[in-house]
């Protein structure tokens, strides 16, 4: 008896201890996790519709689910732009991206969210082609050039920008399917005309 | 350890007469009617790829067995040349010269030489090296071609890759008269190859009979739009499932020993082939369903060995 | 000196966690896609052992026997935490790439392992000294693997292309290449060190 009390109450020093100095650590990094939070949202917000920070987001809702955003521009009473998550069934998985997309139609960025398509073929959506090789990056050490890099985007979703949801499908001049990956390209397209219809045929 | 003076032959020790290298130039033999016809159908680049595979893996038997300090004639058994050839079967008529060498090298050396060379492997070696392929450069090994006849030559998707865009006759599936890997488009030849193997009982009918079977049932089942309404012959006559059920679930290092085990081995390739084929994230599943089984063969083996009388 | 010379040494060659221990393989398959990934679990792990290892020292006289594990598993879980909450507010891209993998390094064999097998009997000296080696031994294999893993799936060494013209063989980043890898290096070691 007397062993199980003096076990209680050495557990319990411990985790008290413990807890406090978490506690102690959670409050100092608080502030900056969610500051760096803030900061991927923030991000993300960019790459689909870049230009719209500061902008006023308004979600809609649909039987107590939020359907897409609507985007604001100061005071102005109509949206102007809209925000939406598409999502279809690709080869094995199902693809969601996120859509920027004007009040016309104009697609302003795709970001891909989730995926788990097969390795090297349909899960290429989501890869950049770096410039920055080795011996590039040396030379760039040595050389007195120092121009910005630009900034890399996978080149899959890239090729969306700018065309209209009503028109995108995978062909020559609009959007170009991934090598060898063409189901899963088909389903990115789809979703999102069929999901950005909707929601313009809506107003 | 062995007395170096006495060379055991290599794993199987059979009770006939015959030996390994015999048997292995018999498959060889069995195994190219249907390359020559994969080589009709895809025109001459085809060929290169099967010579590039049988030298690369060759070479690199000589290479792997003189590091070991073996005997570099022990090559002459045969068998990387076969699986050199089976490799080659399992690729794209138009892969990249280097396709073949990196699967041959990894074929021989993962495959076979780091378990101890021939007879201690637990996968079919031809088949490590095609899923080596497969994973590392999964674009080239999913570039079809049409047959040299064919007015968009190009390339174009394998009857299983669930593209749907075209439709093919059993007789054009069963003839080779579509896209695929070398050794698999012509079902009617590679059968003529299983008839001499099982006619000169090198190998038994229970591992292809149960893989198949399984394969056309469960497909015939589930394969289609709600249940008892899969296209089963198709799933038989597309793909590398007659290649693999006759010529690779079967190799004699990598299979089980007993009738019972190899029913079982059979009909575990068979479940695994239509999981793939039917929710897998590849369009074929026959080589990774038989080297998953392979690595179940020792368990398989344990549990059904015959037991010895009065024991 | 010379001995706690010997305590750091035998963490990173003759006891290494991943290529002689075989302990923490879990983590080490998963985040060794990339060096930078591979470095960072490499010091997250470093810095847990170290710190459990001096705390468990410190009080392992204070603590009875038989529950000394939950103790330790305490002990461990807050420096995790710890790591887990900076590393989310300094490193969020790391912290991203690592993702789940940061917090279990609470299961990570070797952490226990070494605050069971080595803090809980020796002085607090000693046992930073055995954490540094061991923390130190697996950043050292992670790096190693990683790197293999990165130059041959990806073709980059640090992020940075190496030739423009090699194709990189995806296995290699994924699982398969992960095992074959670890695989190849431990029978390496072992041919190496029975020489």
């Amino acid at each position: 008896m007397n062993n199980i009390l003096k076990f209680a109450i050495v557990l319990l020093l411990v985790n008290l201890v413990a807890a406090s100095i978490l506690a102690g650590v959670y409050g100092i990094t608080r502030p900056k996790i969610e500051a760096q939070k803030r900061l991927a949202q923030e991000e993300a917000l960019r790459e689909v519709m870049p230009g719209s920070i500061g902008d006023k987001l308004e979600p809609v809702e649909e039987e107590g689910r939020v359907k897409y955003w609507q985007v604001f521009k100061a005071q102005a009473s109509r949206p102007v732009a809209y925000i939406f998550v598409a999502k279809k069934y690709g080869y094995s998985s199902v693809i969601e991206s996120m859509v920027g997309m004007k009040k016309d139609g104009t697609i302003t960025g795709v970001r891909i969210l989730s995926q788990n398509e097969t390795p090297g073929l349909g899960a290429k959506m989501i890869e950049i082609i770096s410039s920055r090789t080795l011996v590039s990056v040396i030379k760039g050490i040595f050389s007195k050039d120092k121009r910005p890099e630009k900034e890399a985007h996978p080149y899959f979703t890239e090729q969306f920008k700018g065309l209209n949801v009503k028109r995108i499908e995978i062909s020559e001049g609009s959007v170009q399917a991934i090598t060898g990956a063409t189901i899963s390209s088909r389903a990115v397209v789809d979703s999102i005309r069929e999901r950005g219809l909707e929601i313009l045929n809506a107003k | 350890m062995l007395n170096k003076d006495i060379t055991v032959s290599s794993a199987p020790h059979i009770r006939s007469g015959m030996k390994t290298r015999k048997i292995m130039y018999i498959v060889i033999c069995s195994l190219l009617p249907a390359g020559m016809a994969g080589v009709y159908i895809f025109g001459l680049s085809s060929l290169k790829v099967i010579l590039i595979s049988i030298i690369a893996c060759v070479l690199s038997e000589v290479i792997f067995l003189m590091l070991r300090n073996k005997d570099p004639k022990t090559v002459l058994d045969g068998s990387a040349i076969l699986t050199g050839l089976l490799l080659a079967y399992n690729l794209p008529p138009e892969v990249p010269f280097w396709i073949p060498i990196v699967g041959g090298v990894v074929s021989i050396m993962l495959g076979k030489q780091i378990f101890g060379g021939l007879g201690h492997n637990i996968f079919n070696p031809a088949l490590v090296g095609r899923a080596f392929l497969q994973i590392s450069w999964p674009v080239y090994m999913t570039t079809w071609k049409n047959p040299r006849w064919a007015l968009d030559a190009v390339s174009s998707a394998t009857p299983l890759a669930r593209e749907g865009s075209k439709s093919f006759t059993y007789m054009d599936l069963f003839l080779g008269n579509h896209g695929g890997c070398i050794g698999e488009v012509c079902v009617a030849l590679l059968l003529v190859g299983a008839a001499i193997l099982l006619f000169t009982n090198i190998i038994s009918f229970h591992i292809p009979a149960s893989f198949i079977g399984t394969v056309m049932f469960l497909i015939w089942v589930f394969g289609g739009k709600g249940f008892f309404r899969g296209d089963f012959m198709f799933h038989l006559l597309a793909g590398g499932l007659v290649l693999g059920a006759f010529f690779m679930a079967t190799d004699y290092v990598t299979r089980p020993l007993t009738k019972k085990g190899k029913i079982i081995f059979g009909i575990g390739c068979g479940v695994l082939t239509v999981v793939i084929r039917l929710k897998g994230s590849y369009p074929e599943g026959v080589s990774y369903a038989i080297l998953f089984m392979n690595a179940v063969v020792p368990l398989i083996d344990r549990y059904t060995k015959t037991k010895v009388y009065g024991t | 000196m010379k001995k706690l010379l010997q305590e750091f040494s035998k963490g990173v060659f003759a006891e290494n966690p991943t290529f002689r221990l075989a302990l923490g393989l879990c983590p080490t398959l998963a985040v060794s896609t990339s060096v930078i990934n591979g470095f960072g679990m490499g010091v997250a792990a470093t810095f847990v052992i170290v710190g459990s290892n001096v705390i468990v020292s410190a009080i392992r006289n204070l603590i009875p026997g038989k529950i000394r594990i939950p103790c330790f598993i305490v002990i461990i879980a807050t420096f995790v935490t710890i790591v887990e909450l900076m590393m989310k507010a300094y490193f969020p891209v790391l912290s991203n790439s690592l993702g789940i993998f940061v917090p279990l390094i609470v299961v990570n064999c070797i952490v226990l392992g070494r605050a069971e097998a080595f803090a809980s009997r020796h002085g607090m000296v000693k046992s930073v000294f055995d954490g540094l080696g061991m923390g130190v031994g697996f950043t050292i294999a992670l790096v190693i693997i990683s790197s293999i893993r990165e130059l041959l799936g990806n073709g980059t060494v640090l992020g940075l292309i190496v030739a423009k013209g090699f194709e990189p063989a995806l296995l290699f980043i994924l699982a398969p290449g992960a095992l074959l890898i670890i695989g190849l290096l431990i029978g390496l070691v072992n041919y190496v060190s029975e020489r």
